[in-house]
């Protein structure tokens, strides 16, 4: 009954920190109200800020931030590294590049995002085929060959920047500090958190026997090849489109694993539900602290949730395995 | 129950050949013995055998059809393989490593129910790990790990056990416990096939032995006519001496 337990209480931090980010914000509006709006009885001030603002950002937080956590939780076992994140094998540049070549081609909001998702997907398909090279493939080898190619990323980004016309340039460096408050496509986004979240389920146990290396996976019957590809794909997928709803927000794919794996413990059955919340919720108040602490000026999302995870990482870290 | 078969088996690492031509059936309630020098494709032909690596040449077989016509799951609800080293670098407890010995044994969408558990448990016991259960993997000894992964392969309950160097690791009373857990194995009409590097393990304990020499030849048959002082000389190709006590012949340099 444990896991049922932690998966309710996720449930409600995650229905608490939206509450908390709809009732926050320039304009106070209380539980009752956000109540009445919902039924459609709201009043022509909050019906259009809870609708049109609040609740399509705190659900994008949520999404993005559910799709990095479970992204990482996957990367972290493919590759057989408790310390990777969703980013680590250059998909946010890949994303990124592709993103700021579409915006030097003028292209605006659907054909940056498809750009986005296409360098995620190219970055993706070229560090698999380079890592897999000749000879034998290893998590070693597919880690160098990611770190590698986020670097050239690096530096292909900053040469677009340098050669990028003036008017082009806010927009750009915009997409690539990564931000919310222009997050579209929000359903787009929880869409794919739970298509990545129905892929990740059945294959659950089986993570957790890869996680032990790929021979022992084998060994007990896990058919390691294809439930690699699939976690490359899916991981893919999901990192892709977080960045593209929302930049590359650090921390959030690293942290939220790891942090409930010394909690919770490794089981992916419960580990992979529980990220989702528990990621969501994180970039949800971070958010919401992000854009309230400094009103009107906002602060970069991903300075919170580096603010708030490395202090709770560091004292459960401390604290050591003490289940 | 059918048996394990190699067939015409080559093994290649690095474009050395290790071995050539292998033919070799395991059947039920047998215990194998598999001997030779380091390098000389012991570990690999174990791989080979639980089909986690293809053979250069020849096939292994499983119930009359060649491995890789069987499903990975198939595969290890019949054959198990103890590795010869274990990693760890996720948190997880004792019991739901043994635990995870079941996996071949459930459909995707299946917890572990109660059988499992009392097949988890029966295993931590012949381990002695029931006090350590609750324990994370990382904060066990190296021999304690190592009953960990024969506990859960027993948890697996393989028809074919195949061990890499099963005592590694473990300290003396250990050693004596899993090779007295040999023989009631093969009465549950269990086959175990090992690697071992003490030939009087082999002797006394294996009723067919495997010689790989490491260059392409090999040797098998009955573990009490096969070993003798001038093949294991050559085999490790150092000297040894035999000796013959109350209890049977031994080797010793």
């Amino acid at each position: 009954m444990r896991g049922p337990l932690i998966l309710l209480l996720l449930l409600l931090l995650s229905l608490i920190a939206i509450a908390t980010a709809l009732m926050l914000g320039s304009v106070a509006i209380s539980l009752d109200e956000i109540w009445a709006v919902l039924r459609g009885q709201g009043s022509a001030l909050n019906t259009p800020i809870l609708l049109e603002l609040r609740l399509p950002r705190a659900l994008a937080a949520f999404a993005v931030g559910g799709m990095l956590a479970l992204a990482g939780a996957q990367m972290q076992v493919l590759l057989g590294n408790p310390l990777a994140d969703p980013f680590i094998l250059g998909i946010s540049g890949g994303a990124a590049v592709g993103a700021l070549l579409a915006m030097l081609a003028g292209a605006v909001s659907f054909g940056v995002n498809g750009a986005a998702l296409l360098g995620a997907m190219t970055s993706m398909l070229l560090v698999f085929v380079l890592a897999h090279g000749r000879g034998s493939w290893s998590p070693t080898r597919l880690l160098l060959t990611g770190v590698v190619v986020a670097a050239g990323w690096g530096a292909v980004i900053s040469f677009l920047l340098v050669l990028a016309p003036q008017h082009n340039l806010p927009g750009m460096l915009f997409w690539l500090m990564g931000d919310l408050s222009h997050a579209r496509h929000v359903s787009t986004g929880l869409f794919i958190l739970a298509l990545g979240l129905l892929l990740a389920l059945p294959q659950a146990r089986s993570l957790n026997l890869l996680a032990r290396g790929e021979l022992q996976a084998a060994a007990l019957g896990v058919a390691v090849k294809p439930l690699r590809l699939q976690l490359y794909l899916t991981t893919s997928l999901l990192t892709a489109t977080a960045v593209t709803l929302a930049g590359s927000i650090g921390f959030v794919g690293l942290i939220i694993p790891h942090l409930l794996r010394l909690i919770i413990g490794s089981d992916h059955r419960l580990l992979l539900p529980a990220s989702v919340l528990a990621g969501g919720s994180l970039l949800v108040i971070a958010d919401t602290l992000a854009r309230s602490l400094f009103a009107p000026q906002q602060l970069p999302v991903g300075v919170l949730t580096a603010l708030i995870g490395v202090p709770v990482f560091l004292y459960l870290l401390q604290r050591g395995h003490t289940r | 129950m059918s048996q394990l078969e190699a067939r015409d088996l080559s093994l290649r690492i690095g474009g050395r050949l290790l071995c050539e031509g292998l033919t070799l059936s395991i059947r039920a309630g047998e215990c194998w013995g598999i001997l030779g020098p380091n390098g000389g494709g012991k570990t690999s032909l174990l791989h080979c055998l639980a089909g986690l690596r293809a053979a250069d040449a020849g096939q292994v077989q499983l119930q009359g059809r060649p491995l890789q016509q069987h499903s990975r799951q198939h595969i290890a609800r019949h054959i198990g393989l103890l590795l010869q080293d274990n990693h760890d670098p996720f948190p997880a407890t004792v019991r739901e490593t043994v635990l995870s010995g079941r996996h071949p044994h459930l459909s995707r969408w299946q917890n572990e129910g109660p059988d499992d558990q009392l097949r988890a448990d029966q295993a931590m016991r012949a381990m002695e790990l029931e006090a350590l259960a609750p324990r994370m993997v990382q904060t066990l000894s190296g021999g304690e790990r190592r009953r960990l992964a024969i506990a859960t392969l027993l948890a697996q309950d393989p028809d074919y056990l195949l061990l890499d160097e099963p005592l590694n690791h473990l300290d003396l009373r250990h050693q004596q416990q899993l090779l007295s857990m040999l023989a009631p194995l093969q009465e549950r009409q269990k086959a175990i096939a090992m690697v071992l590097h003490e030939p009087n393990h082999a002797l006394h304990y294996c009723d067919q032995v495997l010689l790989l020499y490491g260059d392409g030849r090999w040797e098998s048959g009955n573990s009490k006519k096969i070993l003798n002082v001038e093949r294991l000389s050559a085999l490790y190709q150092c000297q040894l001496r035999e000796s013959q006590d109350a209890q049977g012949r031994w080797f010793h340099f």
